[in-house]
């Protein structure tokens, strides 16, 4: 058996290029894409999590965060569109409507 | 009974919302037609609780209704329950019998008076709220409820004062009523907070037990309410507000300021007058104050050249002696002067009323003059007015007066030798108040004209003579009818007397001394009358040079003594000094504090707002730096 | 068959190279088609962790179908590689910030080694099978379940409303 700590790491590892994806990048939709490295890295914690004593519900617990992500990337991406056509841009630093 | 006394109450105020709300819509003479039905309705009912009473035992003559609950406070010894109720006795129902009947004569009077002033609605719904908060004030169940009254006829004599509020020296009076008798209600609260606290209960009738049986009270306590009595009494030193009352309109001062609310203080008295016997040295303070208030308007009216303003002068004059009745313990003596006094004084300031319509508002007495051609009768009943004012026999005044001063006289002759000097000034206010009142009714009605040319005086519309007969025969007979104390002819006590305390010195007169006091009294009216006639009676340019170059003390009663002088230096302008300290110290101290933060909050807000640059990414990375001190923080 | 480990590592190498492509290639393109690579990695990993239901779904809806939506979204707006974005300050702290969030995950987890049992008074799970996991599901969870279903009806109106069309915009 591989130990856990490994997929932890693993999953450390995947959630922290996430992190850096979403605070390096300026393009939306790479920044989307990061955030679902970090919901798989997440979805990885659980299973490997639950491998043991209660593989079903984790991967039931997984299957839920895998909805929220597809419901996530449905309403960002529709997001992007209408940000799109406001400003011509998917650039992040373009839309500065918060700024005080 | 209890109908009775519940519709005693809400008749007034129902008619005062009904006109202050609808007035603007009812045009011509309704609002006072109206006004005058309520007020006459009342008076119905006043006799009705009247006959009530006086059908029930002689100790038994009480009707005690609570209406509901009005508050119910603390448990135990400290509890304060309070019925929103009225409590029928003699004194209540006598006072509630002239409020409403001189009440109704003067709302008869004013519905000709105000014909064609604007807002004469106004006027009526103010009227209204009066009648009913001097109701409150005299039937209130406890002394939460008078207080209620006490504050409500002042709100409604500074609304009357202030009613033509365009004019400066109207609005002004108007507040100066206000400030100086809230400095009374401050002795009337204090008063209301100890009495509550020696017996438990604000409420009359149950007071009156407690009041009995009480051996002493705390002079300063009764004091409290002396100087709420002095306040709505307009007594020294707090009856400044009175003269200048008299901006408001003519039946106001005759209903409000000689009539009914001036008198609440004496009521006040009355009511909890075994609380002033057991109170020590309290009576005195207030028999002197009267004496001194007496005398010392006596002789400022000497000189007043404005007609209102004499009878103002004299009615504070008036008032000085039926607390000196009070002080005295001739608790009766005093209710007796207050209904007489009532009487002439609504029926002199209506007259006065009438030749100041007459003359399109002039009140200058020196303006005046030769006006019996013109009113004939308005001056027949101006003069039985002043005559009984003055203190003439048969008429009115003469009988309640000569009382008081018998009683004084009564009490030195037993012994009380200081007495005496009340006594002695009594009649002296009594000589000049003969004087002056022959001054101004000959200034007035004697004597050649020197009326305006252009005005062509003209007697009063109906209304308005028919109050001025009414009360003309009641100023004849309502002395007499009341009760003369030389013949042991006196209804109006063996009525009021069982609910007020027993005089704490009692003393009688012999007969033929009475008798020969009473003659005394009466030769120095009739004395200091012709006087007064002689003097302003002939030619008119000497007497006014008189007046004009008269000597210092002359001076200074035209000035009258100066008091308001004296107030504006001792209490106005330090305050006022002290007013502008605190203003510029909320301007500079204050504000600056409150200004200097909202700069500060806005210097912070600046730099937080830098922070808000619209850059997601800024947003995220400050986002991430929480989360890892948090995770650091949970990892501890 | 592979040995576990060996599966182990060569998903987990799958995986991270995706994961790094994506974070670094600038054409949005290349960077979604290297999220394929790491979702097929991690849904490798799950097979290996005996989770065989949850790596068929992996498959499906993430490389599936999310990805399609995305390359929809990038072929609908025509995209061109974004030009290349420079390491500035605000970057490197970034950067910096996600090294520490990776510490800060990493180590209480190596500490903890193996996780036991203890979290639950239930009895053990049985195997992650279809099954197992529709009973799960459909008894145990029934009421998140149903909430999920909501979320994504909800989630399926807001997209709509906010990708169409209305006449005040221009069109693309």
């Amino acid at each position: 058996m591989v130990p856990q700590a490994w997929y932890f790491l693993l999953s450390a590892l995947l959630f922290g290029l996430g992190v850096a994806g979403f605070a390096a990048r300026r393009n939306t939709l790479v920044m989307f894409m990061s955030v679902e490295l970090m919901l798989n890295a997440a979805n990885l914690v659980f299973i490997a999590g639950a491998r043991d004593y209660l593989p079903a519900r984790g991967s039931a617990c997984a299957l839920f965060v895998i909805a929220v992500a597809a419901a996530e990337v449905a309403v960002g991406l529709a997001l992007v569109l209408a940000i799109f056509r406001l400003k011509k841009s998917v650039v992040a630093d373009d839309v500065r409507e918060l700024r005080a | 009974m209890n109908l009775v006394a519940a519709l005693l109450l809400a008749l007034p105020l129902a008619m005062a919302a009904v006109l202050g709300l609808f007035g603007r819509r009812l045009h011509g003479k309704l609002p006072g037609v109206l006004a005058f039905g309520m007020a006459a309705s009342c008076f119905g009912l006043a006799v009705a609780a009247f006959l009530h009473l006086r059908g029930l035992p002689e100790h038994a003559r009480f009707v005690e209704a609570s209406f509901w609950r009005w508050m119910d406070l603390g448990v135990g010894d400290s509890r304060l329950a309070l019925d929103v109720g009225v409590y029928l006795d003699p004194l209540s129902v006598t006072w509630t019998l002239f409020i409403t009947g001189v009440g109704s004569l003067i709302f008869l009077y004013s519905i000709a008076y105000m014909e064609h002033e604007e807002g004469a609605w106004r006027y009526f719904s103010y009227l209204c709220l009066f009648l009913f908060s001097m109701l409150i004030l005299v039937l209130g169940e406890n002394l939460v409820l008078t207080f209620l009254g006490w504050e409500g006829v002042g709100l409604c004599s500074y609304l009357l004062i202030g009613f033509d509020y365009g004019k400066e020296i109207a609005a002004r009076a108007g507040r100066k009523a206000f400030i100086v008798n809230r400095i009374g209600d401050v002795g009337f609260l204090i008063g209301m907070f100890w009495t509550w606290k020696l017996f438990g209960t604000l409420g009359h009738g149950e007071m009156k037990p407690l009041m009995a049986a009480a051996a002493t009270v705390p002079p300063l306590l009764a004091l409290g309410y002396f100087v709420g009595a002095c306040g709505k009494s307009a007594q020294l030193p707090l009856f400044v507000w009175l003269p200048d009352a008299m901006a408001g309109p003519t039946p106001v001062s005759a209903l409000i300021h000689a009539a009914t609310m001036v008198t609440a203080g004496i009521y006040l008295v009355l009511r909890l007058s075994p609380l002033f016997v057991a109170a020590d040295w309290a009576l005195d303070v207030v028999a002197w104050v009267g004496a001194a208030t007496a005398l010392f308007a006596g002789l400022i009216a000497l000189r007043q050249r404005d007609i209102k303003r004499v009878l103002a002068y004299s009615t504070v004059s008036q008032l000085g002696y039926m607390f000196l009745a009070c002080g005295l313990g001739a608790f009766g003596a005093a209710a007796f002067h207050v209904i007489t006094h009532a009487f002439f004084k609504a029926l002199l300031f209506l007259g006065s009323g009438a030749v100041i319509h007459a003359l399109h508002g002039e009140q200058d007495l020196w303006k005046m003059g030769g006006l019996k051609h013109h009113l004939p009768k308005t001056a027949r009943a101006m003069t039985v007015g002043a005559f009984a004012l003055a203190g003439i026999f048969p008429f009115a005044g003469f009988f309640s007066k000569d009382e008081i001063l018998g009683v004084a006289f009564a009490q030195g002759y037993a012994g009380h030798t200081s007495r005496y000097v009340l006594w002695g000034m009594g009649v002296l206010t009594a000589a000049l108040t003969a004087f002056y009142t022959a001054r101004m009714m000959t200034l007035c009605f004697g004597g050649t004209s020197r009326v305006d040319p252009h005005l062509h005086p003209h007697e009063a519309p109906a209304p308005m003579a028919i109050a001025l007969q009414v009360l003309m025969v009641l100023s004849i007979v309502g002395g007499v009818g009341l009760g003369f104390e030389a013949l042991h002819w006196m209804p109006l006590h063996r009525w009021i007397d069982p609910v007020l305390a027993a005089a704490p010195h009692p003393a009688h007169l012999p007969a033929a001394l009475n008798w020969g006091l009473m003659a005394l009294a009466m030769m120095i009216a009739v004395l200091a009358w012709r006087i007064g006639a002689k003097w302003y009676g002939g030619d008119f340019a000497p007497a006014r040079q008189a007046e004009l170059t008269a000597p210092r003390l002359a001076k200074v009663l035209l000035g009258r003594f100066y008091v308001d002088e004296i107030y504006a230096a001792l209490i106005v302008r330090p305050l006022r000094f002290l007013a502008e300290l605190c203003l510029e110290f909320d301007r500079r101290v204050v504000d600056g504090l409150f200004r200097g933060a909202g700069q500060l909050s806005a210097l912070l807000a600046t730099g937080v707002r830098l922070a808000q640059n619209g850059v997601v990414h800024v947003y995220a990375f400050w986002m991430l730096v929480g989360a890892v001190i948090l995770l650091t923080l949970a990892l501890k | 068959m592979l040995s576990e480990t060996t599966a182990f590592l060569i998903f987990s190498a799958i995986a991270l190279v995706g994961a790094v492509q994506v974070v670094t290639r600038r054409n949005p393109v290349h960077a979604a088609l290297w999220l394929v690579g790491a979702f097929l990695g991690v849904a490798g990993l799950f097979l290996t962790l005996g989770a065989g239901l949850l790596g068929a779904i992996q498959v499906m809806v993430y490389a599936g179908a999310i990805m399609v939506l995305f390359l929809f979204v990038i072929l609908l707006l025509n995209l061109d590689a974004t030009p290349y974005e420079g390491l500035s300050v605000a970057r490197g702290a970034s950067l910096f910030v996600a090294a520490a969030t990776v510490a800060l995950i990493a180590v209480p987890f190596a500490q903890a080694g193996e996780l036991k049992a203890a979290a639950t008074a239930d009895a053990p799970d049985l195997p992650a099978t279809a099954g197992n996991v529709a009973n799960v599901l459909f008894t145990q969870y029934a009421l998140p379940f149903e909430v999920v279903s909501l979320l994504l009806l909800i989630a399926m109106v807001g997209a709509i409303h906010l990708a169409r069309r209305t006449r005040r915009d221009e069109p693309v």
